[in-house]
């Protein structure tokens, strides 16, 4: 009994060894099943926090690099559009890709009105037709008038730049200059065209205005020096010796055109070198009144042979002045009104402090200027009437030049008329800070 | 007969002038007006052979008044000549469209002055002495 239950004991133990180490060796398994799922877990997290960190980082470097690409293509468009020209590109045969702000505002279109049509819609057809008749002569080539007489020369690397009419939406047209480059591609093949253009009409206007002041001194010189040359012509010729009473009227126009001409000159130089800034300015403080007094003595002689009487009432400031140059303004302004007054008539020469400036005010109670012709009266040969050169001895610069002078003196002047009853004058200037003792009669 | 010639020109000494040199040099008779309006007057009321026409006038300048001589039935047969004093020089296809013989440029010579204006109508010359006789 005692060795079954020996037996029966030993079979327990080892049963319940076998229990154990079953227990043990499932309790192994599921710690090494959990490490597994923990190391997988861990391992999975890994992969997945560096799958993501790449996935980010890819779609970071994405995103920074558009934002350059945006920035970059921002700061060419705000170039593209801040320049002054019209910066247009085609592609090889010439519809319109891109054209910046200022080609659009310049030529009246919308970016959608131009989009993939050709260049050709902004030229003028007939400019084009000569152009490519011109090219079959020289290039010997032939050149349709469409899109191939603007690109022929820089399709074959030759660098154009030419004036051009541009026809605008609205159908005006614009003189332009025009610069023409092809683009390559890596084979060397023309993929497209950048042109440059430059608006040419300001630039036009002032050539014209050139021309015309040209045209207009060019009259201006030519006619007292006809009056000149012909009379001394008929002089040195002896074509007036039988006519004594001819011959001496003859030298009498010779003379007083001499002088006109001398003027003429005179005052051509003084407003060129007034208007490029050669004529230098010597200011100092001087009293309004001297400079009243001096400008009316120097008219006093005309006055009288006017027969017109000159008042001056003068005031004691001082402004800062070229003395000279402010007399000569001055003097401009009376000798106009002493002789578009009438005999009899009276020339007011006046100052007035109102605040920190000084106005002087000459007055006649001449024929008057029309108020169409009072804004205009201040520029370059611009007469009331074109025989007041003739007649009043004028050369028509006087009032620019005093515009100019008083306005380098920080004034301003300006005109009240009426027709029939007179004119005034005005002049501005910034009292200076000193003040005269006395104001003398 | 001398032949008559109307001169229109706003600048007096230059009418003085030029009418010293066609009258004594040139041996015409020499009408005058100050201005384009007043010439039309004077062209329509004595029908003169020839007119003299400065081109910058104030308010009808020279082209203007060509086109109301041409416009008038009494004046449009009367040749007319440009005397001009502007700066370029008027090319002869330009006279000719608006409708001028010619154009001579100021300031002119007075001893040429009338041999100018003959050899551009295709009026014989005359010699000063045939002139003065």
């Amino acid at each position: 009994m005692d060795e079954i239950r020996s037996r029966i004991a030993a079979l327990q133990k080892k049963e319940q060894n076998l229990l154990l180490e079953r227990e043990h060796e499932s309790r192994e398994s599921a710690r090494r099943a959990l490490w597994s799922v923990l190391v997988a877990s861990v391992f999975g997290v890994i992969i997945l926090t560096g799958s993501t960190t790449v996935i980010w980082r890819t779609i970071r470097q994405r995103e920074t690099a558009e934002a350059a690409l945006r920035r970059a293509e921002a700061m060419q468009r705000a170039i593209l559009d801040g320049t002054n020209h019209a910066i247009i590109s085609t592609d090889a045969e010439g519809r319109l890709r891109t054209i910046n702000a200022t080609g659009l505002a310049l030529l009246g279109y919308s970016a959608d009105d131009l989009a993939g049509q050709s260049l050709c819609v902004l030229h003028d057809d007939q400019e084009l037709r000569a152009r490519a008749e011109e090219l079959n002569r020289s290039m010997s080539i032939p050149v349709n008038a469409g899109f191939e007489a603007l690109s022929a020369k820089p399709s074959r690397g030759i660098a154009e730049e030419r004036n051009w009419t541009y026809v605008r939406r609205d159908g005006s047209r614009l003189p332009v200059r025009v610069a023409m480059t092809a683009l390559r591609d890596a084979v060397g093949a023309v993929s497209g065209y950048v042109v440059i253009v430059s608006d040419m009409s300001e630039r036009r206007a002032v050539e014209r205005m050139k021309d015309e002041f040209i045209s207009v001194v060019s009259h201006e010189l030519r006619t007292p020096l006809t009056s000149i040359k012909g009379a001394l012509g008929l002089l040195a010729a002896g074509a007036l010796h039988k006519a004594p009473e001819r011959a001496g009227r003859m030298l009498r126009i010779a003379s007083e055109n001499t002088n006109r001409l001398m003027r003429l000159v005179n005052d051509i130089l003084d407003f060129e070198r007034l208007q490029s800034g050669q004529l230098s300015f010597d200011k100092t403080v001087v009293g309004a009144a001297e400079l009243m007094h001096q400008a009316a003595d120097s008219v006093r002689a005309l006055a009288e042979t006017s027969g017109v009487d000159l008042e001056v009432r003068p005031v004691r400031e001082c402004v800062h002045a070229d003395e000279g140059r402010m007399v000569q303004s001055f003097t401009n302004l009376l000798a106009n009104a002493i002789k578009f007054s009438p005999a009899g008539g009276v020339v007011e020469f006046a100052a007035e402090v109102t605040g920190s400036s000084i106005v002087f005010r000459v007055s006649d109670r001449g024929r008057g200027i029309p108020a169409e012709k009072l804004d205009a009266i201040f520029e370059r040969f611009q007469q009331v009437d074109a025989s007041d050169s003739r007649d009043k001895g004028g050369t028509g610069l006087g009032l620019a030049i005093t515009r100019s002078i008083v306005q380098q003196h920080g004034g301003e002047v300006w005109a009240n008329s009426e027709v029939e009853r007179g004119s005034s004058f005005f002049i501005r200037l910034p009292v200076a800070a000193a003040v005269v003792g006395a104001v003398e009669g | 007969m001398p032949k008559r010639i109307l001169l229109i020109d706003d600048e007096s000494d230059i009418r003085e002038v030029a009418s010293a040199s066609l009258e004594i040099v040139g041996d015409f008779e020499v009408l005058t007006a100050d201005s384009a309006s007043a010439g039309l007057v004077v062209a329509s009321r004595e029908q003169p052979d020839l007119i003299l026409l400065d081109l910058m006038m104030p308010e009808i300048d020279g082209c203007e008044a060509l086109e109301d001589l041409k416009r008038n039935a009494a004046t449009r047969h009367i040749p007319v000549i440009f005397l001009t004093a502007k700066a370029l020089k008027m090319d002869e296809a330009s006279v000719r469209r608006a409708g001028a013989v010619g154009a001579l440029l100021k300031p002119f010579d007075p001893m040429l002055l009338p041999g100018q204006i003959r050899a551009l109508m295709g009026w014989p010359m005359e010699s000063h002495d045939e002139a003065s006789a």
